[in-house]
């Protein structure tokens, strides 16, 4: 019983001796009010000289190893503090992106005809943030290990075969750890010329402006040798750089002080990085908080200078000035299984006009600031990346779009009850899946009621069916396998925003992953024309090619595009960002921006 | 004692390889593959990776490759989507110590907290004491800690400025111990009202017994017997309780650790399910598998110590 009561009291004490902590804590230095205020006056004397970034972000980063990583949060840490050969920067009146040389110091040189060869260039008196020089054998080194055959890179593919094929690194990453004819390191098509020449060869013939897209991939970032090396395990078949501060080495507009796994990365201003002068900021801390009630709370007392508002959020402060709003990388549309042998009116295509025409986009886009879209390649697309002309702005896009978002109640009608006579139907009820979101449910009981309201009760019913997103992406792609598997859903896809002709290819016959079951000789003649043909680098083919392509995706009704949406952006009005407006493949180029007080 | 317990560890070993074999073939055979085709990662690609993780062979031979690099390596695996590269347990070893911390403190606060409300509505029965302790400990039984999480953080951080929103594990020392104060709050009040409702309903039983009674005719104070009797006997049934809550911490709290940004264990098992993270679902079912198995073998061996009636594995 003593010993009961010694337990006791000495939880007792320890309870006492916390609570007096937290006392203390509220009048001491301790105080989070008078740490705050520290920090503040500490940072009142670093704004002078800069100042630290400060943002939170809700996504978790796994690994920085531009080889694996797959989230965009992840390669967003890799670009802030490594460099790629070609990247997109902002341009000097900051209203648009420029693509050009990070490690590389000038465009590419070509040095054949037909334009397969490609020499580049480096800057000179490059370091990583050890002090060890940085040159062309650092770049072998990270092509080497991307597409090293042993560890099999899920991003090797990115490097092999993106914008350029380059020659025999298909061979070479895919032969496998025993092959019974192995492919040389030295038959692939990069090569070292000299501590500060590159040369790459190709298996077409591309422009230099293709050879910079290329290497301005996210996943083409360097990785320093010493530190790839100290981390791979014995057999060489994994490695774990990238995934904390101490397995990874910078080289990039920042340095990685510290990376507390799952809470908070911090960075400091690289003064070694090429265009050191252009970063105005002394550091940059991102914390990880996934709850966006936290993150609100977090900016609104001043510890975050930018925060990305939650869906639920975006309405809210849809008209505070200190709202920017960007414009997403894809459109919004719904999937119609048409090869669905218990739905066969998905089939007809007077049916899918009527459900095109009977959507009240504007209405849906309203719910949470999205943008109605009644076009497949979304407003971000630029045409031609060396004026940055977007496609929607071209005539050929403006042409495929319909007015008032192709709503046309009348029209929809008329197509419905000619459908519905063609299949011999007085009724019908079809499925929708969605993804257990607010967004995706609010959505989908938007047109579950207005297509009821719209075509009839007693002749329409749209049953719903809410599953998890990885579920339904699942789902929707076993139509080859498992026809009856969907008949309507949700989808939406993010192609290269540089390349509306390649972000196009998810409609091609044989994509693997598509969610349509669509097949089209002449849309896969328009997409091979654009992306692989003789004459596609010729003023207009590109834009003809993608403009007939949207085309055939409109007429046959093969989805019903509906919305392109919105991300917004909180941010703190301390901050004077460089670019006038958002732009492609950078944003508003946070890190580039300065305190203004 | 000792053969019961070399009996149980061998008994509980094969329950972990059975739990171990239903949990590798249940998530090898969930829907969708740890490495798809789509987006920026090709068909070759994958099937390059499916053949280096033996994801291409049958169902049984990867089971045998599993528990080849087991036996062989002591190697569990590497998570391949959420943390890639990085040993399954290493992933997990991360993680358990800050989620401990936080619980434990949680738990050490909660206890003595709970005891004494326990105590007090028992001795104070039907009084205003009583009334006034039973209803706290139905609020927080009944609002759900992610409440009064978001509650203490709204008002005690956010509009008072007492306590850092989050969790700051890079603060200094004084300041990090702040930002700790209210999710372990939060995850206290539960604790404390489960300990509270438990003692106080023991606790009353146990005064009304005919020992209680035999106690203070043989000339003992009220309190005396209450302290040296009751309390000793009221307490025997909380052990049921008290140590699955200490074994239990581990697991986390999904809600309480995403409102204060706790780079802890909640929610790991549910991320790694949603990204196909398999030999990572394994580790994670495997070592709470774990830990309920040693809950139970304690509460039985705790059994035998505080109540000398019981005797386990005693010769019959």
């Amino acid at each position: 019983m003593k010993r009961t009561l010694s337990l006791l009291l000495a939880l007792c004490f320890m309870t006492l001796s916390m609570s007096g902590c937290k006392d203390e804590g509220n009048t001491s230095s301790e105080n989070p009010s008078a740490a705050s205020e520290s920090s503040a006056s500490g940072e009142a004397a670093k704004i002078e000289n800069g100042g630290i970034l400060k943002n939170a972000t809700g996504g978790k980063i796994g690994t920085i190893n531009p080889f694996v990583y797959k989230l965009a949060g992840e390669s967003e840490v890799a670009q802030l503090t490594s460099m790629k050969l070609y990247a997109f920067f902002p341009s000097e009146d900051g209203t648009t992106f420029e693509l050009k040389g990070e490690a590389a110091s000038e465009p590419p040189i070509k040095m054949d005809e037909e334009g397969k060869v490609w020499q580049i260039k480096l800057h000179d008196n490059m370091k990583w943030a050890n002090g060890d020089v940085l040159n062309a054998d650092d770049f072998m080194y990270t092509w080497k290990m991307c597409l090293d055959p042993v560890m099999v890179n899920s991003s090797a593919g990115n490097l092999f075969s993106d914008f350029i094929n380059i020659k025999g690194a298909e061979e070479y990453a895919l032969q496998g750890a025993n092959p019974a004819a192995p492919v040389s390191w030295e038959s692939v098509g990069l090569k070292k010329i000299d501590d500060l020449t590159l040369e790459v060869t190709a298996m077409e013939p591309h422009d230099a402006q293709e050879v910079m897209m290329h290497f301005a991939n996210v996943y083409n970032v360097v990785v320093h040798d010493g530190t790839y090396e100290k981390c791979m395990n014995e057999d060489k078949t994994e490695n774990l750089y990238g995934t904390s501060a101490e397995n990874y080495m910078s080289c990039g507009k920042f340095i990685l002080e510290s990376w507390v796994r799952d809470a908070e990365f911090v960075y400091k201003k690289n003064p070694d990085y090429v265009y050191a002068d252009s970063i105005k900021v002394d550091g940059k801390t991102t914390k990880v908080v996934s709850d966006a009630g936290t993150r609100m709370q977090l900016f609104e007392k001043g510890e975050l200078d930018y925060i990305s508002l939650s869906a639920q959020d975006k309405k809210k402060y849809e008209q505070d000035p200190r709202t920017l709003l960007s414009p997403a990388n894809s459109v919004v549309h719904v999937c119609i299984n048409t090869v669905n042998p218990q739905q066969p009116i998905l089939a007809n295509i007077n049916f899918r006009k009527a459900l095109y025409y009977g959507t009240d986009r504007k209405t849906i886009a309203k719910f949470d600031v999205s943008k109605p879209a009644n076009y497949m390649v979304p407003t971000t697309h630029v045409i031609d990346s060396t004026t940055g002309k977007l496609f929607r702005d071209t005539d050929a896009g403006k042409a495929n779009i319909e007015p008032d978002f192709s709503y046309n109640p009348e029209k929809a009608v008329e197509y419905f009850n000619k459908a519905l006579e063609e299949e011999g139907l007085k009724s019908v009820t079809i499925r929708f899946s969605y993804a257990d979101s607010e967004t995706a449910r609010v959505r989908t009981e938007f047109l579950q009621k207005s297509w009821t309201e719209l075509f009839g009760k007693d002749r329409f019913t749209l049953k719903l069916e809410a599953m998890p997103t990885k579920q339904l992406s699942d789902l929707r792609k076993k139509w080859k396998t498992d026809p009856a598997c969907y008949e309507l859903s949700w989808s939406s896809w993010s192609g290269a925003d540089t390349a509306p002709w390649n972000a196009l290819k998810f409609w091609k016959s044989d994509h693997p992953t598509k969610n349509e079951p669509f097949m089209s000789e002449e849309y896969d003649a328009l997409f091979d024309r654009a992306n692989y043909g003789e004459d596609r680098f010729q003023p207009g083919v590109r834009e003809e090619c993608v403009a007939k392509m949207e085309k055939i995706l409109l007429d046959n009704v093969v989805m019903i595009p509906v919305l392109q949406g919105q991300d917004a952006i909180l941010k703190n009005e301390h901050y004077d960002l460089h670019m006038k407006n958002w732009a492609n493949k950078i944003g508003y180029a946070w890190e580039f921006g300065h305190f203004n007080s | 004692m000792g053969k019961y317990l070399i009996e149980r560890i061998l008994a509980m070993i094969l329950t972990l390889f059975i739990i171990m074999s239903i949990a590798f073939l249940v998530v090898r055979l969930m829907p969708g593959s740890v490495y798809e085709a789509g987006g920026d990662v090709s068909d070759q690609i994958v099937a390059a990776l499916n053949q280096k993780y033996h994801f291409d062979k049958p169902i049984i031979v990867q089971y045998g490759y599993y528990l080849k690099n087991i036996i062989l390596h002591w190697d569990w695996g590497v998570s391949l989507t959420m943390v890639p590269n990085v040993a399954v347990f290493d992933v997990l070893k991360d993680k358990i110590p800050v989620t401990v911390q936080l619980n434990l403190l949680s738990l050490f606060i909660a206890l003595p907290i709970g005891f004494a409300a326990g105590t007090a509505a028992a001795i104070k029965k039907n009084t205003i004491v009583d009334h006034a302790i039973s209803f706290m400990v139905v609020v927080f039984i009944s609002v759900p800690s992610f409440i009064f999480a978001s509650l203490l953080q709204y008002f005690l951080a956010f509009k008072l400025d007492l306590f850092p929103i989050i969790y700051s594990p890079t603060a200094s020392p004084g300041i990090k111990a702040l930002s700790m104060v209210l999710p372990i709050a939060a995850l206290a009040f539960g604790p404390i009202a489960r300990v509270a409702r438990h003692l106080r309903a023991e606790l009353s039983e146990a005064m009304n017994s005919e020992f209680m009674l035999l106690a203070t005719t043989k000339g003992l104070t009220y309190k005396q017997a209450t302290i040296r009797h009751a309390m000793r006997n009221a307490m025997f049934p909380l052990v049921h309780i008290i140590v699955p809550m200490f074994t239990n911490i581990m697991g986390g709290s999904l809600v309480v650790e995403s409102i204060f940004s706790v780079p802890g264990m909640g929610g790991l098992m549910i991320n790694s399910i949603n990204a196909n993270d398999h030999m990572l679902t394994v580790a994670i079912l495997l070592f709470y598998s774990m830990i309920s198995l040693v809950t139970v073998l304690i509460v039985d061996i705790l059994y035998g110590i505080i109540d000398p009636r019981v005797r386990i594995g005693g010769k019959k």
